[in-house]
């Protein structure tokens, strides 16, 4: 485990609503965030659980959505970021908190050299030259790895390949050492050979820079290779929080288990999947109770009538289920089927988790 | 989502209260529509215009070529609404005459264009080859023409007269159209559902008319009712150029053009038929924006 | 890209050939036995095949087009029945005037254009747009001759400030030129404005914003930078209109230019000369969409480049 400072971003109860015409959407409904600095943490959760709505409500890059900030707080290095000016907020983008995104294809301006998009990011935050800007925007695409930067600089993001330009974005990115990069699925979009790639280069920068992670993803196979601390997310809500050994190890939330139950083993043949039965609910119609009670094996009474709180086990892991009310330990004692499961999956990722991180 | 067990079980008012909150395309644009008051209101002026070219003429008192020579060029008074022309008539019942005119010819001259337009465009975008070369040159040598150069061109042809002024339009309103509907059916001929239709042995007419021609519907009415504004623009200003309407028909563009020359002391003359040629050609461009705003999928915000 | 530019300037010619016959055509089917017209009421029979014969209208029509290219290559566009003078010269006369009109209602017309249409997709939703909206609409709603009666009301009746006629000095461009770009400003307002709109959608705005840009560059140097190839191809095909549609304009103004002289022309059946000018219409349309086209070219880099 590498050494970890204090909270360098800290979210507490953050509400974002978005106002339609058919009512107001949660997207995101409490959700509380410990960032350490120099960490990576892992933001894990489905389509349409409030992961990238967490991401953009950080950066303050609501503008041009119906969703506003309802409640909470996010504050960066102990200062507030939400009540401040668009002017502030602005000033720490690009340049304290960083933000990557899912579409490299789309996400570069195709009219602009690529040379001028990294350069015009450093020039917005650093008082210097255009020719010193050049430089370091060189210095910066060196860094990820492209190949012939000086031609590249001049090029256009028709030229680049999709992994070509995620670089590029993390290049711009970085460009300016923020404290925070929020990457928004920096790799769902690319070849799996690639993603490991650009994986290894975020490992690496983030080590030169001191920049610290906020990676979000679906897939858990990234998680595991490159995050220290992993929050799980719900229907806008945190259902389980946890360092990475112990999320795979002792999860303890159904939902987690679920997650970890449905990936599919190499070189292990079962007849049927397991996979969470039901979808995810409509945002607009939420259950009362546990909101994920509707597809919880484990679900009891209480379950569909109140919401469980956060209940902490122990040394950091937490997680929002009734059934971990009174335990101060894992669930493991609860269905052996899922402690099986969670051994099988644990030899696993303790393989790789040992070759995997550097 | 209903289950089936619950539709059998449950209340039949409940279960009829719940199925009719269903969505479709159609009253999805329906609703969208309704929201844009401004959209809402132009279509009723629309409305209004279309009562009053049907019985406009039983509404209003004075004959529209009485000719009173002991009430020239009057200001608007209770007598006379709008006030009177150089010839004393009553300018009021006169513009409400010239409701039905302006109308019908935009009406008209539109469905001509955009009824050749469509044909064309389809069988250009589905057919390709020669019969799309000839349709896009014959459509680019029509734009190669400002549309008023091409009305004039026409009615210089065919001599002035409304009749003519609506085939002038219509001639120069089929390239826009062409070319829309050319679009949409070359984007559309190679879409699955019209593979579907082929390997199922469907012929190339009922393709076209029943699989590509509906995908394309929604634009052609947009552009329909875009067309209808500036249709009635350039009849009136054939009319105002002594090409279009000849007197005494009460067109608004001739009224204005009559009026001319008694700006200085009369400018009522021009100053209400101006108006009613502004207030219908907005209300049908803000209706077609509407309608536009409300067709197009991606608006949802 | 120079194999672009050769490419698309080969393509036009077609399509001008076809203009050229499809014109020459055209105009002979207007009624009326130009010989007579020239001839004058009064003359004889005699006197008009005499004429006919002079303006060379005995021959088969096929000669007549080889003599009409042959007279175009050399920039004979034929005598103007009306006025007895070559209409070269007739719209040389006139078509200084209708060119600085023209050129100078564009340029105001689409930076007001640009600016507001900007200005409104920025602000979408609030009291801005809602303004920008309803005077782009009305602003293609008005018809121009009327708007040009209010404005020589106002202007040059009540307040005396600017002439309504000619075209002497300076002064006498302003209404005309407002009359006609009122019009052209709406439309390339409201074009803007929604590809402004579809721009600030796009993923990079989204990046420029992350990367801490102020917002004014993220809508000009991003946003704008990208819609920028559309509204030019809107301007360019505008511009082409302009020259046609000043037609009405100079009407209400009795401003001497080539659409007073084609109206004047018209009247009076004089077909060299309506001919001639609705050749150089579609000729001037033809050439500045190919412009158009190529500075679309030049701005895009996939073709620049690729």
């Amino acid at each position: 485990m590498e050494k970890r400072g204090h909270t360098i971003l800290e979210v507490r109860n953050l509400r974002t609503h978005f106002m339609l015409d058919e009512g107001e959407v949660r997207s995101v409904d409490g959700v509380d965030i410990d960032l350490k600095e120099g960490s990576t943490l892992g933001f894990v959760g489905e389509s349409g659980s409030g992961k990238s709505v967490t991401a953009l409500s950080i950066m303050g890059l609501l503008m041009g959505t119906r969703g506003k900030i309802t409640e909470g707080t996010i504050r960066l290095d102990g200062k507030d970021i939400v009540h401040i000016s668009e002017e502030e907020k602005r000033k720490l983008r690009g340049g304290k908190i960083s933000m990557i995104f899912q579409e490299p294809m789309t996400s570069l301006n195709p009219v602009m050299s690529i040379g001028k998009q990294v350069e015009e990011c450093i020039l917005q935050h650093e008082k210097i030259t255009h020719k010193e800007a050049w430089e370091k925007a060189e210095h910066m695409l060196r860094m990820t790895g492209v190949p012939r930067v000086e031609h590249m600089m001049h090029e256009y993001p028709f030229q680049l390949s999709g992994g070509q330009r995620q670089r590029v974005m993390i290049a711009m990115a970085l460009s300016c050492k923020p404290r925070i990069l929020i990457a928004d699925e920096p790799t769902t979009a690319l070849d799996v050979t690639i993603q490991a790639q650009i994986l290894d280069l975020m490992n690496t920068l983030k080590k030169e820079t001191g920049t610290s992670i906020l990676f979000i993803t679906h897939d858990l196979g990234v998680v595991a290779e490159i995050c220290d601390d992993v929050v799980v997310l719900y229907c806008g809500r945190v259902v389980e929080k946890a360092d990475v050994c112990t999320l795979f190890a002792h999860p303890a939330h159904p939902y987690t288990q679920g997650l970890l139950a449905s990936v599919p083993q190499l070189g292990v043949h079962v007849a049927e999947l397991d996979s969470i039965p039901g979808n995810v609910p409509d945002p607009r119609h939420l259950p009362k109770g546990c909101k994920f009670a509707p597809r919880c094996k484990k679900a009891f009474a209480l379950c569909f009538e109140e919401e469980p709180g956060f209940f902490d086990l122990e040394d950091g892991h937490a997680s929002r289920c009734w059934l971990c009310e009174k335990k101060t330990s894992g669930p493991a004692n609860n269905q052996p089927h899922v402690a099986v499961l969670v051994a099988q999956s644990d030899a696993g990722r303790q393989g790789e988790n040992k070759n995997g991180r550097r | 989502m209903i289950t089936v067990q619950q539709t059998i079980d449950s209340n039949p008012v409940e279960v009829v209260d719940k199925v009719s909150k269903v969505r479709t395309p159609f009253t999805d644009m329906i609703r969208k529509f309704l929201k844009q008051k401004n959209a809402v209101v132009a279509l009723i002026f629309i409305l209004f215009l279309v009562f009053l070219s049907f019985f406009g003429d039983s509404l209003i008192s004075h004959q529209i070529n009485e000719y009173d020579y002991s009430a020239i060029l009057l200001g608007p008074s209770k007598a006379h609404p709008f006030g009177t022309d150089e010839f004393g008539r009553d300018l009021f019942s006169r513009i409400i005459s010239g409701t039905k005119i302006s109308l019908a010819v935009g009406l008209s001259a539109v469905t001509v264009g955009a009824l050749c337009g469509t044909i064309l465009g389809l069988l250009g975008g589905y057919y390709r080859g020669i019969v799309d070369a000839i349709i896009m040159r014959f459509a680019d040598t029509l734009f190669a023409f400002p549309g008023i150069i091409l009305a004039i061109a026409i009615v210089a042809i065919l001599g002035s007269g409304l009749a003519n002024v609506v085939i002038a339009v219509a001639v120069f309103s089929t390239p826009t159209f062409a070319r829309l509907v050319r679009g949409e059916t070359l984007a559309l001929r190679t879409s699955v559902f019209v593979q579907a239709a082929r390997n199922l042995g469907a012929s190339d007419a009922r393709i076209i008319f029943r699989h590509i021609l509906p995908g394309a519907i929604p634009d052609i009415i947009v552009q329909y009712t875009m067309s209808i504004g500036s249709s009635i623009l350039t009849a009136a200003s054939l009319s105002f150029l002594g090409m279009g309407a000849q007197p005494p028909t009460p067109e608004w563009g001739l009224m204005l053009a009559n009026g001319r020359n008694y700006i200085m002391m009369a400018p009522h003359v021009t100053i209400f038929p101006g108006l009613a040629i502004l207030f219908t050609v907005l209300s049908f461009n803000i209706f077609g924006d509407g309608l536009r705003d409300a067709l197009d999928p991606k608006l949802t915000d | 890209m120079f194999r672009y530019i050769r490419r698309r300037m080969l393509g036009t010619i077609p399509t001008l050939l076809i203009v050229i016959t499809f014109v020459f055509f055209f105009v002979r089917l207007i009624p009326g036995d130009p010989a007579r017209l020239v001839a004058g009421e009064q003359a004889t029979q005699a006197d008009v095949e005499v004429v006919r014969v002079r303006l060379g209208l005995d021959k088969p029509l096929g000669m007549q087009y080889v003599a009409y290219i042959t007279g175009l290559l050399h920039g004979d566009l034929g005598m103007s029945l009306r006025t007895k003078r070559p209409v070269t010269t007739e719209i040389a006369g006139r078509f200084g005037n209708t060119m600085k009109l023209a050129l100078v209602t564009l340029a105001w017309s689409t930076i007001a254009g640009v600016l507001f249409g900007v200005w409104s997709g920025r602000h979408r939703g609030r009291w801005q747009d809602y303004l920008g909206m309803t005077v782009s609409v009305s602003g293609i709603s008005i018809p121009s001759f009327w708007l040009g009666f209010l404005l020589i009301m106002l202007f040059s009746v009540k307040l005396r400030w600017l002439p309504t006629t000619g075209a002497s000095s300076w002064k006498c461009f302003i209404l005309p030129s407002v009359t006609l770009g009122v019009n052209i400003a709406a439309i390339i307002a409201r074009f803007t404005r929604s590809s402004i709109i579809e721009a600030f959608k796009e993923d990079y705005v989204r990046t420029a914003r992350a990367k801490g840009l102020k917002e004014n560059v993220v809508t000009w140097k991003h946003a704008f930078r990208n819609s920028m190839v559309s509204v030019i191809t809107v301007v360019g095909l505008r511009f082409g209109f302009l020259l046609g549609g000043s037609v009405v304009a100079e009407a209400v103004f009795a401003f001497p230019g080539l659409g007073t002289l084609l109206i004047e022309s018209v009247n009076y059946r004089d077909y060299p000369a309506i001919q001639s000018l609705i050749l150089i219409f579609s000729l001037q349309f033809l050439i500045i969409n190919m412009v158009v086209d190529i500075l679309y070219a030049a701005l895009n880099p996939e073709i620049k480049f690729g």
